[in-house]
């Protein structure tokens, strides 16, 4: 996928099936991983159109990691693997080093799940302008974010935050008016836990309120630097 | 000299792999200026049916299996003759060949490709060259039909 070219949707599934294939030797598991999301796509029937441009983003995202996890698999030294570590920002390299891999090698009990996730209209355009809204404003003040499906698809975070000390944090974002966020907050503390994510912040938000996206942002970026490890924070 | 070569081809991969990372901080730069509706950006038939007809070509493929297979051990006077000509090789790895012959060959190339697996790999002398090339014909027909 070269910057300024546009693919037919149809090549996407052969890019899918070529990095299967390439992942096969490298990869192992991140074949089959990628084995099971083409079988998952084939069964998607879509009842709703509006989840369709959330699975090409998805899908996208998925070649494009996958292809990045191979070169760095495929390092001759560890040199190189260095070298191409060392290029990143320190949420990339979290995601990359750390999380990617994690969800390739385990047994993703969340996975099933995914699919009536995308149909069930739960990510909807509104859910998306939010956090959208909140990486736009955590990048003007020169935070960084980086925002991944699997993460948020598996591992109960809308995005990895960093801030001037460079320690990405996950951070996951609900509604307070959405109904079961007790049950939410609890499933998300299990999630992470699971994942052996280090550091975690659960954000609600009222929408009625004015400036919650800033309130969220300064919470995040705060706990990004302060948060110390092993520990996951509610705030309502 | 070597040590230059290796030194060269690091080089590449490293850049390569910076070509790679460049291409998914764009991807989210552009999810963080316009939403889901990025794709576009990536993606020229976005709103086509890819998603429905995801995985058709494989569904399609299996049906024409299942109909050479069925074809293969029908009572149709050239599936007879094809299992003679096999013998004791497999029917069903002659199905598989069969299929794929159809679906990626070019026309062209048909011919002799069937009449190439219906040969096999001993070369049997006692062969009618002209009886084989009759049944490859003949066989390729019936396939061509079915595939319809």
């Amino acid at each position: 996928m070269k910057v300024g070219y546009r693919l037919q949707a149809q090549e996407i599934k052969e890019q899918l099936k070529s990095l299967i294939e390439q992942a096969s030797s490298i990869d192992p598991n991140l074949s089959k991983k990628l084995d099971e999301i083409n079988r998952w796509v084939k069964d998607i029937k879509p009842g709703t159109l509006t989840a369709k441009p959330f699975v090409l983003a998805f899908l996208l995202e998925v070649i494009t990691d996958s292809r990045i996890w191979l070169m760095i698999k495929s390092s001759p030294s560890e040199e190189e693997q260095k070298a191409k570590f060392d290029l990143m920002t320190p949420n990339e390299r979290y995601w990359y080093s750390y999380l990617f891999p994690k969800w390739i090698n385990a047994n993703d009990s969340k996975f099933y799940i995914w699919k009536q996730k995308l149909m069930a209209g739960e990510f909807n355009q509104e859910d998306d302008d939010i956090i959208k809204a909140i990486a736009q404003d955590i990048v003007q003040r020169e935070g960084a974010v980086w925002k991944r499906y699997i993460a948020d698809l598996s591992m109960a975070t809308d995005l990895i935050v960093s801030s001037r000390q460079h320690k990405p944090l996950c951070i996951q974002i609900t509604s307070v008016s959405e109904e079961f966020n007790n049950q939410k907050y609890h499933f998300w503390q299990n999630t992470l836990h699971s994942w052996q994510i280090e550091r975690g912040i659960f954000l609600s938000y009222n929408p009625k309120q004015t400036d919650f996206i800033k309130q969220l942002v300064n919470i995040a970026l705060y706990n990004s630097d302060y948060l110390s490890s092993g520990k996951y924070l509610k705030f309502d | 000299m070597a040590h230059k070569q290796e030194t060269q081809s690091y080089e590449t991969t490293v850049e390569e792999f910076a070509q790679a990372l460049t291409t998914a901080r764009k991807m989210q730069h552009d999810w963080l200026t316009y939403g889901v509706d990025f794709v576009n950006f990536y993606v020229e038939d976005a709103q086509s049916d890819w998603l429905e007809s995801w995985g058709n070509d494989e569904i399609l493929a299996n049906k024409l299996l299942d109909a050479i297979k069925e074809f293969l051990v029908s009572d149709d006077s050239v599936a007879i003759r094809t299992r003679k000509q096999l013998g004791e090789r497999s029917l069903f790895d002659l199905a598989v060949n069969l299929e794929v012959c159809l679906r990626i060959a070019a026309v062209d190339d048909r011919l002799s490709l069937v009449r190439n697996l219906l040969e096999g790999e001993e070369n049997n002398l006692d062969h009618n060259h002209e009886d084989l090339l009759n049944l490859a014909g003949s066989l390729l027909e019936k396939l061509v039909s079915i595939a319809e």
